[in-house]
């Protein structure tokens, strides 16, 4: 499908917020995350003839395989992280920077498929596209995400 | 449905991705039913909720699409060259119909003397007499030279358009030549050589006068009695 330069523009700036975030969290510093956002974008624009009308899971599997190739690593390897042990966790109270640590330290394809999910509201199908895998691959991994996500936050959720 | 089933359809469930509504009920229903289920449920509701209160990032704004700079210029000079063209074609435009005037003024005042028989008021064909008679009518003393093949057959005094002129009148072989002259600023600059209806017409400025030849001789004999009129002393 061929869109013309203002649609394409247009769809940049109504996504590139859902972008920047699955970004920034993906690669944990706003250096890079900008970086991986840049690139997408210029992606987007020379691959705008490839562009479907979905264009949210299209541009965000973009951003995410930029993301990737700047941690050099495979996603299935990259970004994760040991859990960090926290025996204070139990006696906290939940917020917005216990839960960004938590995130931080799930493993990438844990992290993205939460982000997708709870935070950008992406449909299976749309996560499907974004991840490129099947649907019951979306919905176990999304199950595992969620259980080691509690794990993380302790007992206070 | 039983734990088991259920279980594995609470995540879709939970996220309203269970294409089958009656196995939605159905889930809805073993929920009702069974406390392990339910606290499932309600650890997915505190994980969404504690989610929720992460940061989400916003894009920094240099991230922002914008029209590419050259893009900008481009269309910027695009702009000052198309403005420039509008403003040049209607320069170009509005100068060839004031020359095109001019022109038509200049060729209906010698036709109009010419059918008339009145081109000649003043015949004393002495340049130095011609010069103070116009210069007298009209505060203009353009030179009046005796030309060897152009007999100088006389003056007139005359308008092009709101210009008083003086016209000198020169006899090319069989056919006629006048010389208008006019202040310079009186907006005939434009010409330099021209042909209208059948006559030939030069155009030349000196001494803060404008000069105007025309007749219906041939462009050739024309060039050759205004180089010779110039060029006289």
């Amino acid at each position: 499908m061929e869109i013309d330069r203002q649609e394409l523009e247009r769809l940049v700036r109504d996504h590139i917020d859902v972008a920047y975030n699955l970004a920034r969290y993906l690669l944990r510093n706003d250096e890079d995350a900008k970086d991986a956002v840049q690139d997408a974008v210029e992606q987007a624009w020379s691959h705008a003839h490839q562009l479907r009308i979905d264009f949210r899971p299209w541009f965000l599997q973009i951003v995410r395989n930029r993301c990737y190739r700047l941690a050099r690593r495979e996603p299935t390897e990259t970004l994760i992280e040991e859990p960090v042990a926290n025996d204070r966790t139990a006696e906290r109270v939940i917020d917005g920077e216990a839960v960004r640590q938590a995130l931080e330290a799930l493993s990438g394809e844990h992290r993205e498929i939460l982000i997708l999910r709870e935070m950008e509201g992406l449909s299976y199908e749309e996560i499907g596209k974004v991840i490129e895998a099947p649907l019951g691959t979306v919905m176990s991994r999304l199950s595992r995400a969620r259980v080691a996500l509690r794990e993380l936050l302790g007992e206070t959720i | 449905m039983t734990c088991d089933e259920a279980k594995l359809l609470l995540g879709a469930y939970f996220d309203d991705e269970l294409r089958d509504p009656l196995q939605a009920a159905q889930v809805a229903e073993h929920i009702e039913t069974c406390a392990s289920c339910a606290a499932d449920i309600r650890a997915l509701e505190a994980g969404r909720a504690a989610l929720k209160l992460a940061p989400r990032y916003a894009a920094p704004r240099e991230l922002l699409p914008r029209r590419r700079p050259r893009f900008a210029v481009l269309e910027f000079v695009t702009g000052i060259a198309a403005a420039l063209v509008i403003f040049a074609t209607y320069f170009v435009f509005a100068d060839s119909v004031r020359r095109g005037d001019r022109l038509a003024m200049l060729e209906a005042s010698h036709a109009r003397a010419l059918v008339s028989g009145r081109l000649v008021e003043f015949d004393r064909v002495d340049g130095h007499q011609i010069r103070p008679w116009l210069a007298d009518k009209l505060g203009i003393s353009p030179p009046a030279p005796r030309l060897l093949a152009y007999p100088l057959q006389g003056a007139r005094v005359d308008r092009l358009g709101t210009s008083p002129a003086a016209v000198l009148v020169y006899g090319i072989g069989r056919h006629e030549a006048e010389v208008y002259v006019i202040e310079a600023e009186s907006g005939f600059g434009g010409i330099t050589r021209a042909e209208t209806k059948g006559f030939q017409v030069r155009g030349w400025r000196r001494s803060g006068l404008q000069f105007l030849a025309i007749s219906d001789a041939s462009p050739d004999a024309v060039d050759q009695f205004t180089a010779a009129y110039r060029e006289a002393p």
